[in-house]
């Protein structure tokens, strides 16, 4: 009788199938994780994106902290909130300090509209200097509002330490 | 690793040994070899110089992809001349910092540091290098240094030079700069130019041979990844499928799409990697300047989208943020100066802590007052200014109200940002050429297929006074205060003293200086005018790759 055989061998195959998908899914997604380029039709984060691409939210805040004249920054978003660490090239003032949290909020509200949190971490070139953290309604309100005062208000600071080089 | 028949092992251990030899360098690993000027100029009939050492050190490890190293070195020098005999004694300590160059065949970066010397009258030249005369009164100075260091690697050997290019002293609120040229090396065909360059040898830590995966070891650099016993570089081969893969395992970040200069990748690897006390940590993912994108590519970015021009930001509905910023600085009650009488540091720190007591609310408040009040007197330059920093923040948190607006015109620049599409031609091109990109056409990247705008040509030689003049080579060479522009590369340390800059126009009207018709490196603007900060500066570029950044060089 062959039925049981061909049951049998239909039942290995499907198995060999589904491990090597497994195996060949595991392959791709840490191919993609270590930065391998894809498609653009492919529909997962292209690892390395077209420079002719429009902005993902992280890119966009970096590009606007550049035109507003910082050099370095970092941008990117976690579980509920968003986040940009900025350098200041320069702390000649207080208000200095200021721009950088009120310039980091406005480009992460823009970029991440939906975000719950947001974070500004500002630095000097040698040192960390101050966090300031917004829950995302009150930040949008402020940035739309063109209201520093109840940015102020409504933020919450963390005094940074530690240098960044020596 | 494949088994290598034994008679090939021994072939390639000897050819390793004898490397150090055929080369031009003479140090000893773990040393620094400091030959002063004076050796070479006084001699023959000028006089006679002797040196004693009294220590070297020289030491490098890789961490994380960049190279730290220190220098430390003292030495006893006599000079003898018909005016008499003389003892210089030096203590050099140097720290030093670089990235991998050539696919981790080769490393650079820069260094800082300080050098004292000591000078006392000696009897002689015997007595000039004993321990004696270091017991008696002299003169000393201390100097601030900086400047630039190359080395190549050969298994966990790296052989380097090191420039002196700045050597300033510090008298009061002053500071004052010396010739660096005193602490390199006579340069005999040049004796007006920077000199030559002092050598060192290390056996760099982190640096494991098997470290280069399929490149089976030997290149001595196991950061590079797939930098192959071929001699290929990182650059044009890239990884394969299977290293992605092994990259995606390791949770390694992603390549820079277009390297940037040494300093750049350093600085932004440090504002990447920071990990301060308090702060919420950066997410996975998160995407940081001149470690994972460059800088220049998202500013071609923003002129391609019409954000950005040679003047600065030029956005719809961002009003006057100039003003703003202006009105914001001004808004801030006068800070009082340090009295002349008081130490700096300890003021600044006392100003601080004073400050915080207000802030007792504020998370970290306490941390940071334990942090300042342990400042000790007599703080160096740098300390003084990070402490003042310090102050200035702590006030901004503790400002009883805003100091004013730029909100809505930074929402405006972000969504603008968002919201714009870049324009087809020249400006995509450039884009495309400071990514790197392979489908940059030639006409966006190879300099000398730009236009000619003779113009703008400049000579190679710059004035000290050279400040009306707005060509770029011009004030990139008077900022460098007439020494040439040196930098580092994959060969070594290059100095740019080009008899004549010729200038070419790309299309998207960005302007390149190449250093002579043969040149390999071309010179362009390399700015940050944003709306609330400035930063001027040259940047030297790959002359067929114009988007390859090398080096940058502030401008005044």
């Amino acid at each position: 009788m062959r039925l049981p055989l061909t049951r049998r061998a239909w039942t290995s195959a499907g198995v060999a199938a589904a491990v090597l998908a497994a195996l060949l899914f595991t392959g791709f997604y840490f191919y993609l994780r270590g930065g391998g380029p894809v498609p653009s039709w492919v529909p997962i984060r292209p690892a390395i994106q077209d420079p002719l691409a429009p902005s993902e939210p992280p890119e966009q805040v970096l590009r606007s902290m550049r035109l507003a004249g910082f050099e370095r920054a970092v941008a990117g978003e976690g579980a509920g909130f968003a986040i940009v660490r900025v350098e200041v090239p320069s702390v000649g003032s207080p208000a200095d300090v200021e721009i950088a949290w009120q310039t980091g909020a406005a480009s992460l509200a823009e970029a991440y509209p939906d975000a719950g949190r947001y974070v500004v971490q500002v630095f000097d070139p040698s040192q960390a200097l101050v966090e300031v953290r917004w829950d995302g309604d009150s930040a949008r309100d402020a940035v739309t509002a063109d209201d520093a005062g109840a940015l102020f208000s409504s933020a919450q600071f963390v005094h940074l330490t530690g240098e960044v080089s020596e | 690793m494949s088994r290598v028949p034994k008679k090939a092992l021994a072939l390639a251990a000897a050819v390793v040994m004898l490397l150090p030899m055929a080369g031009a360098h003479a140090a000893d690993a773990g040393t620094y070899e400091h030959v002063w000027s004076l050796q070479t100029l006084v001699s023959g009939s000028v006089g006679e110089t002797r040196q004693r050492v009294l220590s070297s050190s020289a030491e490098m490890a890789l961490e994380g992809g960049v190279y730290v190293g220190s220098v430390t070195y003292s030495d006893l020098l006599g000079v003898s001349t018909e005016e008499g005999v003389g003892s210089q004694e030096s203590q050099i300590s140097l720290a030093l910092n670089g990235t991998p160059l050539e696919g981790g065949v080769a490393a650079g970066g820069t260094f800082t540091g300080t050098a004292r010397i000591d000078m006392r009258d000696a009897s002689g030249l015997d007595d000039a290098v004993s321990d004696d005369v270091r017991g008696r009164e002299g003169r000393h100075v201390l100097y601030s240094v900086s400047g630039h260091w190359g080395a190549r690697l050969d298994d966990g050997l790296a052989e380097g030079e090191i420039i002196y290019e700045r050597a300033a002293v510090s008298e009061g609120d002053e500071t004052l700069a010396e010739p660096a040229p005193y602490f390199n090396r006579a340069s005999v065909s040049n004796p007006d130019a920077l000199g030559d360059a002092q050598l060192f040898s290390a056996l760099v830590e982190g640096i494991a041979p098997t470290d280069g995966g399929s490149s089976g070891g030997g290149d001595g650099a196991g950061e590079a990844g797939p930098g192959g016993a071929d001699g290929d570089s990182a650059e044009s081969r890239g990884p394969s499928f299977f290293e992605y893969v092994l990259k995606g395992l390791r949770g390694e970040e992603l390549e820079l799409a277009a390297p940037v200069p040494e300093q750049l990748a350093t600085a932004g690897r440090l504002l990447y990697e920071a990990n301060p006390g308090g702060a919420t940590p950066l997410p996975a993912g998160s995407l940081a300047i001149d470690v994972h994108v460059a800088g220049s590519y998202l500013d071609a970015k923003n002129r391609a989208a019409g954000l950005l021009d040679d003047t600065g930001p030029s956005i719809a509905g961002a009003g006057d943020l100039g003003a703003s910023v202006a009105a914001a600085r001004a808004a801030v009650p006068g800070i009082p100066a340090v009295p002349t009488n008081e130490d700096a540091g300890l003021t600044w720190a006392t100003r601080g802590i004073e400050a915080l007591a207000s802030q007792a609310d504020v998370a970290g408040a306490a941390e940071l007052a334990e942090e300042l009040a342990l400042v000790r007197p007599d703080a160096g330059r740098t300390r003084v200014l990070m402490l003042r920093v310090r102050a200035l923040a702590i006030e901004a948190v503790g400002a009883s109200e805003s100091y004013g607006s730029v909100l809505r015109g930074a929402a405006a620049v972000a969504s603008g940002v968002r919201d714009s599409k870049l324009a087809e031609g020249a400006r995509s091109d450039a884009v495309l050429a400071a990514a790197d990109d392979p489908r940059s056409p030639v006409s966006a990247t190879d300099v000398r297929s730009f236009s000619r705008e003779e113009g703008l040509d400049t000579s190679g030689t710059a004035s000290f006074e050279t400040t009306s003049s707005s060509l770029l080579p011009e004030l990139a060479m008077a900022a460098a205060g007439g020494d040439p522009l040196a930098y580092v590369s994959s060969t070594g340390l290059v100095r740019l003293e080009p008899a004549v800059w010729l200038a070419y126009r790309r299309q998207d009207g960005a302007v390149y200086w190449l250093a002579e018709e043969d040149g390999t490196v071309a010179l362009t603007d390399g700015s940050l005018r944003g709306w609330a900060f400035v930063t001027r500066r040259a940047a030297v570029v790959d002359a067929e790759r114009a988007g390859r950044w090398v080096a940058v060089f502030a401008l005044r």
